[in-house]
């Protein structure tokens, strides 16, 4: 009876090598699915007359094919490419931000100093003026728009990681009600192949979304641990919450937990690492080029008045944070350096110029005291309106004020001089230093007559600037060039020997940085990308635009400078003018994503490696799974064509004993 | 020994098609654009050399517009101050002919063309050119020469030229002051074109009233004066015509550097197109030959020998 019993296990054993086979070939395409093993075992021998003889086959058990190792090393390069293409989304919509092909920021910078440019030529023109302020709404236009977008991008990969998390949580659900499952049938002492494989899966899916241990092994508790280790689960799952700080980032912590969590790899790891840190590099650098650019407009734009002429009443446009507070706390956008504003009062009735100079330490000064340093200028008053923190000043009627700098109209003779010839300060100044120049006349007589009239400029350290003839050679009321782009002229009368006139050369203005701090005279008006607007006044009344230092049409010296800006250097910007420190900003993003690019096609390489290494161990051959049916068929056959024998024999025994 | 399975095989598979579509797409886009950078990532070296040049080329292009505009005004300048410099030797003529006449009707007759050659030499003195005084300096609104009622000329311009860009190095005047075109210095003295012209026609009316040494005195004395003036007026022509020479050197010098930052720009950005031909054929051939061996591979199957 023993062969019945041999043939038994036999058939047993190939109907389930049967099923296991006919179910690997039914999940050949389930994700996930770890191909199924039947493990046979020889039964124990029995002695027959002394001889020992096999008893048959023992089906021990069914198994999965799986490679913890292969399984763990794909968790985790899943979770690399995870966190490498989540931080490649992100930098590929900014690099759309900046994308110069497309055209955007980057022409419409462009474009404003070519209408700068034409604008040399024609400084006066009402058209043209018209054309350079349509070019600078255009370029604050994009200005604006790529500070939009780059908040669009942020708002999305705020909702991303969000939308993430929410997944990360229904996966750390299932994976907890899994675990409970598989502990309490592995406590009924049945290996839950189904559950480890659908566990697995979910394992895959949480590891591409945050970093993600697993000790795959059966003997140790199912902890599943995430954050690099900060928390963890088994069959209780945790709540992960998303907040925001103080600095307005977003932030994740586990309830019960004050610690953010720091994901070390995963889509979160991108998102609010890679994506979030990008964006807001980007906008930091966007929002110093904007300063920057806008800054040396404004100053240059404050040194300069329109077609008017003079101001007779100004207000800033750029208000400070307190006005009783130092302005380089106050205006913390605007750095501002220790040194001196000049304010240049023009009498209308005479045409008189005069220069005035106040000291600011930005470390010291607040609003309020700017306000009382200006009203202590003779026909300047100056306040500051609590309510908007602004500053403005005013002119006593007949007076009108500008911060061109210069030369005064007029300079001022040693009291008591009897010399009765009138000298006139000219021209430009294009020295670097602000200060008093001095003449002294070295030889007195009548100018334009006597053979031998001189007098001496030296500048405020006390250097000879030049030896101006004044004698019978010099025709009176013609300019003379001393230095520096400065002139002086002498009508007819006498100078007398030994004494001196003095007046201020300022060819920096404002040597503080000021003026566009507190936007007053200023071309702009804001002070990040998002905000920066043309001033409505200018875009008002194209005339008030200032091409020059003096009300003439045809003064072009500061639309030159301004046009010259496209080339210049900017401190804040290291040295590099803002169309290129843009250009520099996109390449430095288009190399980040070009290198995001390739980290991410070398971790699919690697996750696509591993899959096969994986699928080599756990995958299903079709052809495998078809070589063992026939094995089994043919097992199945075999046993019963033994049982079959079996009976013949045992028939034949029983003819003998009937 | 590594198991090959079906799904790993057509794993395999998509994830090379994949990568080939990528590459296929990318040889598309610059056929299609004619352009090797189509975004940033594309190639940021590159980009960055582009970028370089495009912004060269957008200087030299601006600065090449203000230097045409530049040229156009210089030109108009320099061809008025030419006419000015005609009327000037038909004045000088005029004060020949009146020294040299005895009759006063003839006089009378080249002191009434003087004032029909002062009134064109105001008007040239006042010329503009697209909306500017080409004489005003940097006072290029109104009328740099104003006539009182006594027919005195005054020059009421800015007594600063308009300087044009650097381009054409420090003090090359757009706009020239007036006073300085129409008017010279002898020592101390100062020559004005109108004031002499006025005084020669007073000459040539007082002619007949006044001692023939007297007249003939203040004829030479003008003489003298319009020959000053016709020289200062020639170094003036001289000056523009050196202005504009500079003009149009510095316009041939911004084309060439255009044409070479062009060249670096396209050898940067544009595309190869018989290579992205190439690459595009390439990729194709490849996705096929994907396509064909995985059918390849499915062919053959125990299946396909079970009964």
């Amino acid at each position: 009876m023993i062969s019945f019993n041999s043939s038994l296990t036999a058939l047993r054993a190939a109907q389930i090598g049967l099923r296991v086979a006919a179910n690997n070939q039914a999940n050949a395409a389930t994700p996930g699915y770890h191909r199924q093993r039947l493990q046979l075992g020889e039964r124990a021998s029995t002695a027959i007359n002394g001889v020992a003889v096999g008893t048959g086959v023992n089906s021990l058990r069914v198994d999965r094919s799986a490679s913890t190792f292969t399984q763990y090393s794909l968790n985790q390069s899943i979770s690399q490419q995870g966190a490498q293409e989540a931080s490649l989304e992100t930098l590929r919509s900014v690099e759309g931000v900046f994308d110069p092909i497309s055209g955007g920021l980057t022409d419409r910078v462009s474009q404003f100093f070519h209408q700068l440019d034409q604008w040399t030529v024609n400084p006066g023109d009402l058209t043209q003026r018209r054309a350079v302020l349509q070019a600078a709404r255009q370029m604050t236009g994009a200005f604006n728009q790529a500070a939009d977008r780059l908040n669009t991008i942020q708002s999305s990969v705020h909702q991303e990681i969000q939308g993430t998390l929410d997944k990360v949580k229904g996966l750390i659900h299932q994976i907890a009600e899994l675990n409970g499952e598989i502990s309490s049938s592995r406590g009924g002492g049945q290996e839950p192949l189904d559950l480890l494989d659908r566990r697995d899966a979910l394992l895959e899916r949480l590891a591409e979304h945050t970093d993600t241990h697993f000790p795959f092994r059966a003997d140790v508790d199912d902890v599943v641990t995430l954050a690099s280790g900060a928390v963890s689960f088994s069959t209780q799952p945790i709540a992960l919450v998303m907040s925001t700080n103080s600095k307005g980032e977003r932030e994740i912590t586990w309830q019960g937990g004050s610690t953010p969590l720091e994901f070390a790899s995963g889509r979160l790891a991108g998102l609010l690492q890679g994506g979030t840190n990008r964006i807001d590099a980007a906008r930091a650098q966007l929002d110093s080029i904007t300063r920057s650019l806008a800054g040396a407009v404004d100053r240059m734009q404050a040194a300069g008045v329109g077609l008017s002429g003079p101001f007779k009443q100004l207000t800033g446009v750029r208000a400070v944070t307190a006005v009783d507070a130092p302005l380089n706390k106050s205006t913390g956008k605007w750095p501002l350096s220790a040194g001196q504003v000049t304010v240049a009062v023009t009498e209308a009735a005479s045409g008189e110029r005069r220069l005035f100079s106040i000291d600011v330490d930005p470390a010291r000064d607040t609003l309020e005291d700017i306000a009382n340093k200006l009203s202590g200028i003779s026909q300047v008053s100056a306040t500051v309106d609590p309510r908007t923190r602004q500053l403005s000043l005013a002119t006593a009627p007949g007076f009108a004020v500008d911060f061109a700098g210069g030369l005064p109209t007029v300079i001022t003779r040693t009291p008591g001089s009897t010399g009765t010839a009138t000298g006139h300060v000219s021209g430009r100044p294009t020295g670097t230093i602000n200060g008093e120049w001095t003449l002294t006349v070295t030889q007195g007589g009548r100018v334009g007559v006597d053979a031998d009239v001189r007098a001496d400029v030296r500048d405020a350290s006390g250097t000879l600037l030049g030896t101006l003839q004044l004698g019978s050679s010099y025709l009176p009321g013609k300019p003379i060039v001393i230095a520096q782009g400065v002139e002086l002229q002498f009508d007819a009368g006498t100078l007398v020997t030994g004494e001196t006139s003095t007046w201020d050369v300022v060819p920096h203005p404002d040597e503080v940085g000021l003026l566009p701090a507190l936007g007053i005279r200023s071309f702009f008006q804001g002070d990040s990308a998002g905000n920066l607007a043309v001033r409505d006044d200018l875009s008002d009344d194209p005339r008030e635009l200032a091409a020059g230092t003096t009300a003439r049409p045809g003064d072009n010296s500061i639309a030159k400078r301004l046009a010259a800006l496209r080339d210049s250097g900017l401190p804040k910007l290291q040295g590099q003018s803002a169309i290129v420190a843009l250009d520099g900003l996109t390449v430095e993003v288009g190399a980040e994503t070009a290198a995001a690019s390739w980290s991410v096609d070398q971790a699919t390489a690697l996750s696509t490696s591993l899959r096969q290494q994986r699928d080599s161990v756990s995958g299903v051959d079709l052809n495998e799974e078809l070589a063992n049916m026939l094995t089994y068929q043919r097992m199945f056959q075999a046993a019963s064509k033994f049982l079959k024998a079996a009976d013949e024999n045992l028939q034949e025994l029983m003819t003998l004993v009937r | 020994m590594i198991r090959t399975t079906d799904l790993a095989t057509i794993g395999v598979t998509l994830e090379h098609l994949r990568r080939q579509s990528v590459q296929f797409a990318r040889a598309q886009e610059q056929v299609s654009s004619g352009r090797r950078v189509n975004r940033p990532s594309d190639d940021p070296a590159a980009l960055s050399i582009g970028l370089r040049e495009t912004r060269r080329i957008e200087s030299l292009e601006a600065r090449t517009e203000g230097l045409n505009q530049l040229h156009s005004t210089l030109t108009h300048t320099e061809s008025a101050t030419r006419e000015a410099r005609s009327v000037l030797v038909r004045v000088r003529e005029i004060a020949l002919s009146g020294r040299q006449s005895t009759e006063p009707a003839e006089r009378q007759v080249l002191a009434q063309e003087l004032s029909t050659l002062r009134e064109r030499l105001i008007s040239i003195a006042n010329s503009r050119h697209g909306g500017i005084a080409l004489y005003g300096g940097t006072a290029s609104d109104g009328l740099p020469f104003e006539t009182a009622p006594d027919g005195t000329v005054t020059y009421v311009g800015s007594e600063e030229p308009m300087i044009a860009s650097s381009e054409l190095g420090d003090g090359a005047a757009v706009l020239p002051v007036g006073r300085d075109v129409f008017q010279t210095i002898d020592g101390t003295r100062v020559i004005d074109t109108f004031a002499v012209i006025a005084d020669l026609r007073a000459t040539l009316e007082a002619a007949g009233s006044q001692t023939a040494s007297v007249t003939d005195q203040k004829f030479a004395r003008s003489l003298g004066d319009l020959e000053q003036l016709g020289d200062h007026l020639l170094q003036s022509i001289g000056t523009q015509a050196l202005d504009l020479q500079q003009i149009e050197s510095a316009q041939t010098r911004f084309s060439d550097l255009k044409l070479e930052s062009e060249t670096l720009r396209s050898q940067a950005l544009s595309a190869d197109l018989p290579q992205s031909i190439v690459a595009l054929q390439q990729a194709q051939t490849q996705t096929q030959f994907t396509m064909a061996s995985l059918s390849k591979l499915f062919d053959t199957s125990l299946l396909n020998f079970l009964a």
